[in-house]
């Protein structure tokens, strides 16, 4: 029974089913064929004869249901039992639909398709009627009329979110009903609607419990996606990423890598290599009992990317498609543009500043602000001012100038592509080329993509069955704003008295010395020689023009698969995958940069390479008519290697030859190599079983063992299992006919980890110090008896449909506790080490995701679908290693994230009764310096700032680490995310928004711009004193304590003054010959030096003055509070508007079919903060505080000062 | 049946395809790392060199750093306020301890394959590591100090050892070291070329370690000389220590990147660090009384040099504070009274700038003494880069034309004839003799003799009458040779330990670590603080640093609770600067 060619023969017989729509039926006529002679025309028949071939066969598939048969073969008859077999295969637009139901109608015969959507099913006559089901679908029946082969076709109904099928781990597609765990779903129409740079940016908002955030808006910026939240302490917790079955490697370590001093680049990840349009679907697999069969590295997750197969095709199936999109910038941080950068105060006759009482700029070589007021008429000798005719500098008006809004460019994104496809019986192929070129927001930065994607599939006979998917591609960009410390940074720090274009002419003498904004020298008409060698900060287009970073990388992954169908219950494949991809980076920099003076040359390669070769065989049957069972076993070995080489100039050391960008032009002493190797090795088997009674209750079970390199001997196996359940209880009871689906699933899973190559034993470094060879134990102790780490997970959830799916919900619980944690934590150096891997610990994920969607209006024009997410996650570090009380996530100056493990007293922190609070473990505090106040409860101050001698406010405790305080929490209250399409007729409108409440960041940004007085809102932050305490201002302050003097809550603390009299400014000598009206002061008391206090309150005889500008870059440095924000946002993420062309334009080209859209994102952009930062970025990635190798630091920010754009862009599609 | 045959078949061929597509490789041999060596195949003279050159790196750094500007001899303006403002951080000390734990695996393998060198320097530099921890930060882990790859919390969590428990031992591995160093190079046949290019101080010459082990004993018994009678320890020793500056202990700078170089030079940093680093105005202002000509090997001549001349300036003014003519900036004496300025005296300093005054009540000062011109400490909190009438001068870059950078041509270079970290010198060992002579100890000499031989090892050990003679020639404010300089009233030895410790605090130069710990012990150089200083006394200690405090809290807590506070702690708690440890408690010095 095996090896039947009789369905391929003969003509075709198709039959209309849809009886409300009149699709045009067209009968075609196959050729015989032999096999053996189809490698010589293949060719042939796949410029020609193929499409032509299927010009016959023309369906829209979107409308018709239509069923196949074929008439030349009758149906055999059994004939021992006298039924007549019947087999066949039941698809849909996307392909085969695996566990759909085939049964002869008023019958007992019944059964469900197997993976690759094949059935075969005894009826009772030839004139039985087949009813094809799937949940999700429309049902059909089809009249077998005495054929051996029915094939179906189905129509997706809707509410295809809730059910339907789905990619679920090796490949494999369910039926969604089926799961007893919860999969995201996003079809590569959503992740196309709109154009990304990286594909994973388009899944923002789109799926519950799934977090999308970019390290930056650079083209090539890397983009994490965290699935459930944190559930690892001692990783970047991304998902593993698997694509047509081939895991790539999707690390966030290629941010931050310092090519030369100061230049921190961010090259992106791997997966921005991935071309949108090839993506036909993506599933998430949220829960380790999802995603237990892909082994350890699916802990967090494992995202599955279909891409796209080749379709039967009317016409001659290629595809045309363009996207072009602009972002044009509007909205720019706000920094100081009232002050130019310069000292205080700005002009007297032989004052400062000045020369001979003329006004000298200094802005080139300065940092704070409140220099000479801008825009007030004044006039100087600036950087630029021209010789007149008695030699003399010509004073210039001081003006201010936005200098980010000059300097930025829009952001520019063409990307086009074509596939080409088709299908027949035997083959389906799909062959795409995409370009993309971007040309970034910063001028000279861009990203160049080209991709080439080819999938095929073969059926040599009915049994055996060849594919293959391999993609190429190749990307590369000219130049990387040197990550967060970019340009930008250059160009928010010129003083706003410079215009950023009158600075493009940035060489001075051309390969030696940039030009810098520096005031002119002359013996007799500067200050002060100003070398432009060693003064003046870097010219921004200076950076941009000769500071580059480039790569380029050749990336190629892909598989080949070998399926056989053993017989209508065993099928088998093997698959051997490969990701390989080389990437090249070069940075060259231009001697006169201020961090490598004498220039810098490095280069790096960079080798990667997994292989995974894997297995599975499947056996499916039904018993009893109503079980179905369906088994695997399989198995996989996993290499990977990966290698690195370097070679650049030593810090400082330069090159030889100015602009000569070649190894050869580093001398000798200032060449410096560097190589790395990586290897590892997981060989693994594993099995699953699926059990289905009656399409009501399903049961799964997998269970994987794995051997990891990694581990040590003894160590290196273990062996994880999961259940899940899912029951339909509307097949069970009779809810009405209102009700479509009740179904409640539940999951349980545990999944074993291994950790990184050479984690084991103790090594020692090989360094240099000046020519003499040293070598040194690494401070971090590593740990030769580390077990594998071990995740136990179990979720749970409901899916309810109501009036034909109409209205959707679904909603999971889960729990995820990850043991054995393998972590770096931090020792106490006099231990030797400053750090050390522990097997240790229980961290807590646990959360909610409810999602509500319905089709509120479905009527012959409308349509309009609404869906609504929301998530809820929190993390508990229930417990850690002995004598280890609490893990530290991130430190940075005064603040930092740490979190004590559940049970231990909290420091500093006592309720409402004075008791200690005990931690509950719950991961997202902030901590802070307490500022010091007087303490003593009998002191009339008693709660006032405590200020130092020069009337600063003061750490309390040193700013140990045990007397921080908590300052806030980093978790969102709620996380929400609204998709929303509405159709009429031919047009659809599609918007995309989310929203964050609650929770709070640090801005690092806003720490350092601070300090240098360069932030807008610094301008005044004096508290206004009414004109009738203006000579008793302790009065004023005392009489509201609680608002004028003691410390609460974030932002600034409080101060009394201003940069100018007008704003409050306090009349001051600091320099000894000028009173300027810049003083300023901090409310509180200082000591007396015999333990009482001074009042500092604003009377003239006793309050310490400090200049304006230095009073209020205080802080910063001190207490992190100040720099502390909301983190709430709403967004408009996408809004796009398609259509399908009408029909007569486009046959008018010849073509089956135009669709056109316009689209735009980030529309809106609502932030309860104002600080011009967008709190999606407020986290930052760095290398682990313990060496924990790559995070995300959450609750962090720095340098996220990109312009907001609102990108749009239109795209055309066309079909021939 | 069929079917199952060619199921078995088909898996078989699976099989085969995936065992030969893949090479197994044994998980051992994968999972050793290519990238490194282990602790079994280190090197003891490449270990040796780490810890020799790390160990000269952080003390050399902080004798020409932050020890220098807390002893008033350089002064970094407008950023640092650590530096001359005295508001200290704590300090972490992991690097040192990273230093130890190499050096016990040094020691280890020194002991196990009978490398006697290795040995004695293992042992020496266990013990001035250790000496360095309890010196600046007293009590600390050491007994049960890097232990941290052995099980048992006891060792994760080390307890510390009192200040004194440590300099004991410190002694004791001073003394256990001495006799590997017996011998020649010749008679240490464990000394090899590779032994000597790894011995950065002393090119693997034994004879020169041992006396650089008795330099550092005689170092310890002065440093404990308060607390307890130390005088036949020091008269024991007193032949065996540095006989003349070719014996100093010293790292030459390499120059061969920012670590091997110069900490402040600008050809690995901005011009911005070496530009704040400034004379300060105690130091010049002493060697300017004293006629030194030390100071043309330190100071860069002001570029704008300024007198006070009425005749300048048209009668009645009272408001143009300063004209430049022909490079000689002329100050108005009407104009800076009217404007509250005045001439920076070193006597008077302490009531023009009072610490903690209001603004409004301090005097503003320049300075015309000479054409070298330090910054007086703690002058501001923040326009220090102003001082001396410095209208040009800014934050970012900290330009003046009317202060002393250091001298450009030797210390704006990554190394130099006069570039070098110090460990200890020749002066240091007879200021040390001196005093020890003068409290009456027999050490092969006077207190007078021992004084002028540390004022010649100074000058010579800065080739100021040799390769600097011409400077020293050009410069009107100093005497020409040793001999007047000697003969002077203010410098000729007159029975003051005072006398010796100012000598010894000069001779210091770029290597001030251990002034500080002269000057808590005796109270000598007596100085005093600014307007812009923290709390109003110099600091006496590092605190604990958080990597410490929050890794450790239990033992580091009882090492607080031990500490004795003082009226300038200020809200730090007992974990202050200004708290004091074992070793100064009672002393009644230096404050």
């Amino acid at each position: 029974m095996i090896g039947k060619r009789h369905r391929r023969q003969g003509d075709t017989h198709i039959k209309q089913i849809n009886k409300q729509n009149k699709c045009p039926v067209k009968a075609g006529q196959f050729n015989n064929y032999k096999l053996n002679k189809m490698s010589r025309t293949f060719t042939f028949r796949l410029l020609f004869k193929w499409p032509v071939m299927l010009l016959g066969f023309t369906l829209l598939p979107c409308c018709c249901v239509i069923a196949q048969g074929n008439r030349a073969t009758t149906g055999k008859t059994d004939s021992r039992l006298g039924e007549t077999i019947v087999k066949g295969r039941v698809s849909d637009v996307a392909g085969p639909i695996a566990g759909a139901n085939v049964a002869e109608k008023g019958g007992k015969n019944a059964t469900t398709t197997d993976s690759s959507g094949d059935f075969e099913l005894a009826v009772s006559g030839q004139g039985a009627i087949l009813v094809f089901s799937s949940l999700g679908y429309n049902s059909v029946e089809m009249p077998v009329n005495g054929r051996g082969v029915v094939n179906a076709i189905l129509q997706a109904g809707s509410g295809n979110n809730l059910t339907g099928v789905v990619v679920t781990a090796l490949g494999i597609t369910r039926n969604k009903r089926s799961l007893g765990y919860d999969v995201g779903q996003v079809n590569g129409e959503d992740m196309n609607r709109v154009a990304q740079t990286n594909v994973l940016n388009a899944l923002a908002g789109q799926v519950s419990g799934v977090t999308v955030s970019a390290t930056g808006s650079n083209p090539t910026s890397s983009v994490s996606v965290v699935i459930r939240g944190i559930r690892s302490l001692n990783s970047d917790n991304q998902p593993l990423f698997v694509i047509d079955g081939v895991p790539l490697k999707n690390s966030l370590s290629n941010i931050g890598v310092n090519n030369g001093n100061s230049n921190d680049v961010d090259y992106g990840n791997v997966l921005s290599d991935l071309n949108p349009n090839d993506i036909e679907s993506v599933s998430i697999l949220k829960g380790p009992s999802a995603a237990a069969l892909y082994g350890s590295r699916a802990g967090n997750g494992v995202v599955l990317i279909t891409t796209k197969s080749g379709k039967k095709s009317k016409g001659l199936g290629v595809t045309l498609s363009t996207t072009n999109e602009a972002g044009i910038p509007y909205h720019y941080f706000p920094n100081n543009l009232d002050y130019t950068v310069g000292t205080d105060p700005y002009t007297t006759p032989n004052g400062f500043n000045s020369w001979n009482g003329v006004l000298v700029d200094l802005a080139g070589t300065n940092t704070y602000r409140f220099g000479t007021p801008l825009n007030q008429g004044l006039n100087a000798i600036q950087w630029n001012s021209p010789m007149d005719a008695n030699g003399n500098y010509v004073p210039l008006p001081m003006v201010s100038h936005e200098n980010l809004k000059n300097f930025v460019q829009t952001s520019i994104t063409s990307t086009n592509s074509i596939s080409i496809e088709n299908a027949t019986d035997k083959d389906n192929y799909r062959f795409s080329y995409s370009n993309m070129a971007n040309q970034g927001l910063v001028p000279t930065t861009g990203l160049s993509r080209n991709n080439l994607s080819l999938n095929i599939e073969h059926r040599m006979n009915s049994a055996f069955v060849l594919t293959s998917v391999i993609n190429y591609t190749r990307s590369s960009a000219d130049n990387i704003a040197g990550g967060n410390d970019g340009v930008l940074k250059d160009v928010v720090y010129l003083s706003p008295s410079v215009d950023v274009r009158q600075l493009k002419n940035y060489w001075l003498t051309p390969g030696i010395q940039q030009r810098k904004a520096l005031p002119p020298v002359g013996e007799d008409q500067s200050p002060g020689a100003l070398d432009p060698a060693t003064n003046g900060d870097d010219n921004p287009w200076f950076i941009l023009n000769q500071v580059k970073n480039g790569f380029l990388r050749n990336h190629l992954y892909g598989n080949l698969k070998a399926a056989y169908k053993i017989d209508s219950h065993f099928s088998a494949f093997v698959r051997y995958s490969q990701d390989l991809y080389y990437e090249n980076r070069e940075t060259k920099m231009s001697k006169s940069n201020n961090s490598e003076i004498n220039g810098y040359y490095g280069v790096t390669g960079i080798t990667n390479s997994e292989s995974n070769t894997d297995f599975l065989a499947t056996y499916h049957n039904t018993f009893l008519k109503k079980f179905d069972i369906s088994a695997s076993a399989g198995g996989n070995v996993q290499y990977v290697y990966s290698s690195s080489q370097q070679i650049y100039s030593a810090p400082g050391g330069g090159i030889i030859a100015p602009e000569f960008f070649n190894v050869s032009n580093i001398s000798q002493a200032n060449i410096r190599t560097a190589s790395a190797y990586y290897q590892k090795a997981v060989y693994s088997t594993y099995a699953m079983a699926s059990l289905g009674y009656d399409d009501l209750a399903y049961l799964d079970l997998t269970g994987r063992n794995d051997w990891s390199s990694t581990l040590p001997a003894g160590q290196n196996s273990y062996f994880y299992p999961s259940a899940s359940l899912s029951l339909l209880l509307n097949k069970i009871f009779n809810f009405g006919k209102d009700v479509s689906l009740v179904k409640l699933r539940g999951g349980w899973a545990s999944v074993g980890k291994d950790t990184d190559p050479y984690n084991l034993y103790g090594t020692v470094g090989i360094g240099s110090f000046g020519g003499v060879i040293t070598q040194s134990l690494s401070s971090t102790l590593k740990n030769p008896n580390l077990k594998p780490e071990q995740a136990i997970s179990s979720e749970a959830g409901i899916d309810l449909g109501f009036y034909n799916n109409r209205l959707r919900f679904s909603g999971t619980v889960y729990e995820s506790n990850n043991k054995n944690q393998i972590l770096s934590i931090s020792t106490p150096g006099s231990s030797g080490y400053t750090g050390r891997q522990i097997n240790a610990g229980l961290v807590r994920s646990e959360g909610i995701e409810l999602q509500l969607g319905g089709t509120i209006i479905s009527s012959k024009d409308w349509k309009w679908d609404l869906s609504v997410n929301y998530t809820k996650n929190n993390a508990y570090i229930m417990s850690l290693a002995n004598g280890v009380p609490y893990f530290m996530f991130w430190s940075q100056g005064p603040t930092g994230s740490w979190t004590y493990a559940k049970g231990q007293p909290i420091p500093n922190d006592f309720d409402s009764k004075g008791r200690q609070v005990i931690s509950d473990g719950k991961i997202g505090q902030l901590w802070d310096n307490q500022v010091a106040t007087v303490t003593d409860k009998s002191s009339p101050y008693y709660g006032y700032p405590l200020l130092d001698n020069g009337g600063i406010l003061q750490k309390a405790s040193n700013g140990d680490f045990q007397h921080k305080i908590v300052a806030g929490d980093f978790n969102p209250k709620l996380l929400m995310g609204v998709q929303t399409s509405v159709s009429w007729k031919f047009l659809t409108l599609n918007a995309n928004f989310d929203m964050r409440l609650g929770g709070i960041f640090y801005s690092q940004t806003y720490r350092y711009m601070q300090s240098d007085a360069a932030l807008r809102k610094q301008e005044n932050v004096g508290i206004p004193i009414p004109a009738q305490y203006a000579n008793n201002i302790p009065a004023y302050l005392k009489s509201n304590p609680g608002k004028f003097i003691t410390i609460n809550g974030f932002q600034y603390f409080h101060l009394v003054g201003g940069p100018n009299a007008s704003k409050g400014g306090l009349p001051y000598n600091d320099n000894g010959n000028v009173i300027f009206p810049d003083g300023a002061f901090y409310p509180g008391v200082y000591s007396d030096g015999n333990g009482g206090y001074v009042e500092n309150l604003g009377d003239p005889n006793l309050t310490k003055l400090d200049s304006y500008e230095d009073a209020v870059t205080n802080g910063p440095w001190s207490f992190g509070r100040m720099d502390m924000f909301d983190a709430s946002y709403i967004k408009l993420r996408e809004l796009s508007l398609s259509t399908q062309l009408p029909a007569k334009w486009s046959k008018a080209i010849k073509s089956q079919g135009m669709s056109f859209s316009i689209y735009a994102r980030n529309i809106i952009l609502w932030t309860k903060a104002k600080a011009g930062i967008d709190p999606e970025q407020a986290f930052k990635y760095q290398q682990g505080p313990q060496g924990n190798g790559s995070q995300f630091s959450q609750g962090i920010e720095y340098y996220n000062i990109n312009p907001w754009t609102i990108p749009m862009g239109v795209k055309l599609n066309v079909r021939f | 049946m069929k079917s199952a045959k060619r199921i078995a078949t088909v898996i078989c061929v699976f099989l085969t395809i995936i065992i030969a597509g893949t090479s197994c490789k044994k998980f051992a041999v994968l999972n050793s790392d290519p990238n490194h060596i282990t602790p079994a195949e280190a090197s003891p003279d490449y270990l040796m060199a780490g810890v020799l050159t790390q160990t000269a790196t952080w003390y050399g750094n902080l004798g020409s750093g932050n020890m220098s500007g807390a002893m008033q001899e350089t002064y970094q303006d407008a950023f640092n306020s650590i530096f001359s403002d005295y508001e200290w951080d704590p300090v972490d000390w992991s690097g040192s301890y990273a230093t130890l734990n190499n050096n016990k695996l040094l020691l280890q393998k020194a002991q196990a394959y009978g490398w006697n060198f290795h040995q004695g320097v293992a042992l020496v530099m266990r013990a001035f590591n250790y000496g360095n921890i309890a010196d600046y930060w007293g009590d600390a882990p050491d007994s049960m100090a890097l232990n941290g790859d052995q099980a048992g919390l006891q060792n994760q969590f080390p307890a510390f050892d009192g200040q004194q428990q440590i300099y004991t031992r410190v002694i004791a591995d001073l003394k256990a070291a001495i006799p590997f160093f017996y011998g020649t190079i010749n008679t240490h046949g464990e000394v090899t070329d590779a032994t000597k290019a790894s011995d950065v101080y002393y090119g693997g010459d034994p004879v020169q370690w041992r006396k650089f082990a008795y330099s550092l004993l005689l170092r310890y018994y002065m440093r404990l000389s308060g607390k307890m009678n130390v005088q036949s320890s020091v008269e024991a020793i007193a032949d065996s220590v540095l006989q003349s500056n070719t014996d100093n202990c010293l790292m030459i700078l390499q120059g061969a990147d920012q670590q091997s170089s110069y900490q402040f030079c600008t050809k690995f940093n901005g011009p911005s660090g070496y530009n704040r680093n400034k004379m300060c105005g105690t130091l010049a202002m002493k060697l300017k009384s004293l006629q030194d000509p030390r100071i043309v090997i330190m100071a860069e001549p002001i570029t704008t040099p300024s007198i006070v001349d009425a005749t300048k300036f048209s009668a009645g003014d009272n408001t143009t504070l300063a004209i430049i003519q022909n490079n000689v900036r002329y100050i108005n004496p009407a104009a800076a009274t009217a404007l509250q300025y005045k001439q920076f005296n070193p006597a008077t300093y302490s009531q023009d700038r009072p610490y903690g005054a209001l603004a409004t009540s301090i005097w503003n000062l320049y300075d015309t003494s000479s054409v070298y011109v330090g910054i007086p400490i703690s002058y501001t909190n923040y326009t220090d880069f102003q001082y001396n009438i410095n209208g040009s001068g800014t934050q970012a870059y900290s330009l003046s034309d009317y202060v002393s950078y250091l001298r450009r041509d030797i210390y704006d270079n990554p190394s130099g004839p006069l570039l070098w970290q110090t460990i200890s010198t020749y002066s240091e060992i007879c200021f040390d003799l001196a005093e020890a002579a003068l409290n009456g100890w027999n050490v092969n000499g006077t207190a007078a003799s021992w004084y002028n031989n540390g004022v010649q090892a100074s000058f010579d050990e800065w080739q100021v009458f040799s390769s600097y003679q011409s400077d020293v020639n050009n410069y009107y404010g100093c005497v020409k040779d040793i001999g007047t300089y000697m003969a002077q009233p203010s410098v000729v030895f007159n029975n003051t330990l005072q006398r010796i410790i100012e000598q010894k605090w000069i001779a210091s130069w770029q290597a001030c670590n251990e002034a500080y710990m002269d000057w808590r012990r005796t109270g000598y150089p007596a100085l005093t603080v600014g307007w812009g200083s923290y709390r109003g006394e110099i600091p006496l200690r590092f605190a604990y640093n958080n990597t410490e405090l929050q890794n450790n809290s239990a033992n580091a807590q009882v090492a607080i609770n031990a500490l004795v506070t003082t009226p300038y702690n200020g809200p730090d708690g007992g974990n202050s600067s200004w708290s004091k440890f074992w070793l100064v408690q009672g002393t009644g010095k230096p404050w």
